[in-house]
């Protein structure tokens, strides 16, 4: 139950930090930011997959 | 900026105008991934009797195929249909004030629902037949389809870009997408591939995806969250590259259209 509140919690995070970026910056430099967040989203994300389910390999 | 209501009107039409005239219309849209489905599951796994090594069940194989064909698909359409979208919607335009960026997002928007309906079959099937499904796998889906999907719309705007100045360039992409299916296991598992192949496959892009879908639908292990997170900072930097190339390349591209 814990992953879920956890991944529930980084999408809100992020989700509010996309609406303060696209609300504040225009252009490039708001995509740019916006493609941070969603990248930092998706890692934060797998991050707590690995902390309950590990790593499957490849690398 | 991009304009999302322009945006969401051509995927609309993309998707519905595909069957238009026909009397089914819009049904064949559900018809095909449910024949996809029949061919991979039935066909492969029952009457060819294809099997996963250690695994004798009969749905398998087929289900192992659909787990990585459905989504390989859409990549794979959204990077090769992007890379022509703005020769395909020169008529657009040369007459409206449209950003460039809308054109191969609609592209993408299109393949996510094709995707949806197909997976949602798909998840019928393996509920159907048997193999337990993990929820919080299947919550990563979502995040694992988001991410091949940037990655695809990153390609395919860069692929757009040059196709308009070097128009074999489509072709190009064409080749190499098809050289690329065989070269990540969708069809076969890497175990068979001799062993250069194997570390080649490692610097393969689609195959820490590929393999996450046959994780989440057959295997039930775990997924190469390592690659995955490398795979995310990439997919997010040639997402912002292209967008930036064809943001400040936006006025040539036009002049040459």
């Amino acid at each position: 139950m814990i992953f879920y509140f956890a991944v529930l919690a980084v999408l809100v995070a992020c989700g509010l930090a996309g609406i303060a970026v696209a609300r504040t910056c225009r252009g490039p430099v708001a995509i740019g930011l916006l493609v941070g967040v969603s990248a930092l989203c998706i890692c934060l994300i797998l991050a707590i997959f690995y902390r309950y389910h590990g790593n499957g390999g490849i690398w | 900026m991009i304009q999302f209501g322009f945006v969401w009107e051509l995927t609309i039409r993309d998707f519905t105008e595909k069957f238009a005239g026909s009397v089914l219309g819009s049904l064949w849209n559900f018809v095909w991934p449910l024949v996809q489905l029949f061919i991979y599951i039935v066909i492969f796994g029952k009457f060819m009797g294809g099997r996963l090594p250690g695994n004798s069940e009969v749905y398998s194989y087929g289900i192992y195929v659909a787990a990585g064909l459905i989504p390989w698909t859409s990549f794979t359409n959204t990077i090769s249909r992007s890379s022509r979208v703005f020769l395909d919607k020169k008529h657009i335009i040369s007459k409206v004030r449209v950003s460039l960026p809308s054109l191969p997002l609609f592209i993408c928007l299109s393949e996510v629902i094709t995707f949806c309906i197909t997976m949602s079959f798909l998840f019928a099937v393996v509920l159907i037949t048997g193999p337990k499904l993990s929820a919080p796998f299947v919550l990563m889906l979502f995040f694992l389809y988001y991410l091949q999907q940037i990655l695809a719309l990153g390609l395919g705007m860069f692929c757009a870009v040059f196709t308009i100045f070097v128009r074999d360039f489509n072709e190009i992409v064409n080749i190499v997408l098809q050289l690329a299916f065989w070269f990540t296991p969708i069809v076969y598992i890497p175990a068979i591939l001799p062993d250069l192949a194997r570390k080649l496959l490692v610097l393969n892009p689609a195959y820490p995806f590929i393999e996450s879908y046959h994780q989440i639908f057959v295997f039930h292990e775990s997924l190469p969250i390592g690659a995955l997170m490398v795979l995310a900072v990439l997919a997010h930097a040639i997402f912002f590259g292209a967008y930036l190339m064809l943001h400040f390349l936006e006025k040539d591209i036009r002049d040459f259209l």
